[in-house]
């Protein structure tokens, strides 16, 4: 249903996804390829059939719609991922399955690569899911697993059958069963939330009536880095997903703490404090408690990320009189600034591969997200004429980015591939800001 | 203060001052166990566990034996039990890959129940999935007879052999194409018959081809040079042991085409009819002027 929902901020957004098209997709024609033939290099998407899930007539509308629902699902999934070009199921409404086995021919022909098919009945427990991918040309079953659970667990099972199909095709998981938090407006309070990457199940983590902001996920997805001003002053604070507890992470002496960022192996975390005026980076041990300031610079020392090597981190400093993002060795060592566009540059975000950075930039009076290439130096602008872009993260495969706009006139959750194509809203309930992706 | 307690234990002549003493001991001790084990009750040691015990089986049931059967054997009973479905494999090569193996979903997921923080809110059925092995893998693989030998039969016939020509169609104009060289130790080349799954190839070039940057000569090629990498996948879909079998002669060229490879770890999970434990690939990397 939340897709559907989806769907419709899609149209409303077709039009400034349009434009934004048309913007981003020039690449550097300045480049020359030098005496090399660069040959299909673009990914070619794997063209792909969903069947609808079979269930006996016999089943209950429970069943029958849990079956719907999962074709949704794993359609959506497949769509999103940018790797495949799921089917239009018209094309193959006509087909008929005998007796449980699909014409693998027939698909084939027509153009399907993949062909997923599987069914939903009943069980003591709930349902009973079977998911199943066949090469449609050697009619070879490629993967396939039988999941069983409660009905309401049918949307979880789905994108679990998603993730499959990526695996097998790619070697690595996508996004499916990832999860983002966020910053939600609620009732004059700023509330962290967290919602399936599709933007069903939103769940409210904090309901303190206080301001909460900055959720950072922890590498391992189990817990969550955040600022909160329960008491008073923003102070770190560390929510596990495994007990649901809530520990102040607040170092001695650190007050006015913003920004935190796990490091990638999720022993450290990165923030910034104003424990002596003016705002430095820090480092905390999350085992031990204890932190180590690492910049030590005239001006605001802000927004640290960390590299996916772990032995850099990037920030944002006013060292040099506006905003700018820099890059330091993880001791705080080596500090050399990023790019320079623009007059005012925050939030920056590593890519997973590490090759990239995204950051926002202020242009024209208005935040733009932009990525850097690290190998090349070059800039490129993601988002424009769309209001103000804040807070960039990217999901864990490197292939989108999620951020925060008011595009609309109030904030929400946008994600987009990492040139700028595909700019879609998440509808939430509230006003939302501060994203951030889960593994 | 030695020498008091001396004293009071020597006045303790007195009955009732050694029942005393006695007590007293015994209350120490009793206070002492009591408050060594009570913060095993006081931290909630069980919610988390209890959590963890719902995520395990998500990704230990991969390690259960399903019922996959082996290519050509017959058909019948699932004679191989190394054969997991795929997807327990794909699981296990996340999980060897990734320093957290969790699945993401379940972790963000157990945030539901949020003990400390507010007040509990409505905890969630854990997702209990309990995802075995198909029963239509089981029918496939009953079907699968038939088609293996079919597909082993084609393989000599298929272009992996002739060493230039992509196998399954797919790699087109990619400059990637396979090596027909043999594997190392007897492990089967993924070009022979011994491993007719053409998506599997196909997939393979496609994700090679996408993790390849190739290399900029700055004074261009006059000529086109090939590199021949070779490699181990296993089951897993875990690239091990990735080597220039054969360089080009072209520094960049050879790393470039190394870097694809260790780029492209893990690969998706041999196909689970597959019945051995890995497969050899040499691919050729060929980079032409303009």
């Amino acid at each position: 249903m939340t897709r559907r929902h989806r769907r419709t901020g899609f149209a409303l957004l077709a039009g400034l996804a349009a434009a934004t098209l048309l913007m981003a997709a020039p690449q550097d024609p300045n480049e020359p390829q030098i005496g090399l033939k660069i040959s299909g290099t673009a990914v070619r998407k794997i063209p792909i059939a969903i069947l609808p899930f079979q269930t006996s007539s016999s089943d209950s509308s429970a069943i029958r719609g849990a079956s719907d629902l999962i074709r949704t699902v794993i359609s959506g999934d497949l769509e999103y991922s940018g790797l495949f070009n799921v089917l239009p199921p018209s094309l193959y409404n006509a087909v008929t399955i005998v007796s449980g086995r699909v014409p693998l021919r027939d698909f084939a022909a027509l153009g399907a690569q993949g062909v997923v098919s599987g069914s939903v009945g009943r069980d003591a427990a709930g349902i009973v899911v079977e998911g199943l991918l066949s090469d449609s040309k050697s009619e070879a079953l490629v993967a396939g697993k039988r999941y069983r659970g409660d009905v309401a667990l049918a949307r979880d099972i789905a994108h679990r059958i998603s993730n499959d199909i990526t695996i097998a095709y790619t070697g690595r998981a996508g996004v499916s069963l990832s999860r983002i938090v966020m910053v939600g407006k609620v009732a004059g309070a700023k509330e962290i939330h967290v919602m399936d990457y599709d933007g069903a199940d939103i769940k409210q983590i904090t309901k303190n009536k206080s301001i909460n902001v900055s959720p950072a996920w922890s590498p391992d997805g189990k817990r969550l880095a955040f600022i909160s001003y329960r008491q008073g002053t923003p102070r770190l604070y560390v929510y596990s997903g495994d007990d649901g507890s809530l520990r102040d992470a607040t170092p001695p002496g650190s007050d006015l703490c913003v920004a935190p960022d796990w490091s990638p192996d999720g022993r450290f975390i990165a923030f910034s404090s104003a424990t002596s005026g003016e705002s430095e980076i820090f480092v905390l041990d999350v085992s031990t408690g204890r932190s180590r300031q690492i910049t030590f610079s005239k001006g605001a020392d802000t927004a640290p990320v960390w590299a996916p090597s772990g032995r850099e981190i990037a920030f944002t400093s006013d060292r040099s009189g506006r905003p700018m993002v820099y890059v330091m060795d993880a001791e705080g060592a080596n500090v050399r600034r990023l790019a320079s566009s623009g007059d005012y540059n925050d939030s920056p975000a590593w890519s997973p591969d590490g090759d990239k950075i995204a950051f926002a930039c202020q242009i024209d009076g208005r935040f733009d997200i932009l990525v850097y290439e690290i190998s090349t130096g070059r800039t490129q602008r993601l988002t424009q004429n769309s209001a103000n872009n804040e807070g960039p993260r990217w999901s864990h495969d490197g292939r989108h980015i999620v951020f925060s706009s008011n595009r609309t006139g109030s904030y929400r959750i946008y994600t987009m591939d990492p040139d700028g194509n595909r700019q879609e809203m998440i509808p939430t309930p509230f006003e939302a800001t501060m994203p951030d992706w889960s593994r | 203060m030695t020498i008091k307690l001396r004293i009071a234990w020597g006045a303790g002549s007195d009955p009732t001052v050694m029942r005393m003493a006695a007590w007293s001991a015994v209350g120490h001790v009793i206070v002492i166990v009591v408050f060594s084990l009570l913060p095993r009750f006081t931290t909630p040691v069980a919610a988390p566990h209890a959590t963890i015990a719902e995520i395990v089986p998500a990704s230990a049931l991969f390690s259960a034996p399903p019922g996959g059967g082996k290519t050509g054997a017959s058909s019948s009973a699932p004679v191989e039990p190394p054969e997991e479905t795929p997807s327990q494999r794909a699981e296990a090569a996340r999980e060897a890959l990734k320093p957290a193996p969790k699945p993401p979903k379940e972790a963000p997921k157990e945030k539901k129940p949020a003990p400390s923080l507010e007040p509990p809110r409505t905890t969630k059925k854990k997702p209990a999935l309990e995802p075995e092995p198909p029963r239509s893998a089981r029918d496939d693989a009953e079907k699968r007879p038939e088609a293996s030998p079919e597909a082993s039969d084609d393989a000599p016939q298929s272009p992996a052999r002739s060493g230039k020509t992509p196998p399954g169609g797919a790699a087109g104009d990619s400059g990637i194409t396979f090596g027909g060289g043999p594997g190392p130790g007897g492990i089967p080349s993924i070009g022979s018959s011994a491993f007719p799954y053409d998506y599997y190839r196909a997939s393979l070039v496609a994700i090679l081809q996408s993790n390849w940057r190739r290399p900029v000569a700055p004074d261009g090629l006059r000529e086109t040079v090939t590199c021949r990498v070779q490699f181990t996948i296993l089951k897993t879909g875990i690239v091990q042991d990735p080597r220039i079998v054969q360089a080009s002669g072209n520094e960049a060229l050879d790393q470039s085409a190394l870097r694809a490879v260790y780029n492209s770890n893990p690969l998706p999970p041999l196909p689970f009819q597959y019945g051995q434990s890995s497969v050899s690939a040499e691919v050729v990397f060929e980079l032409t002027p303009d």
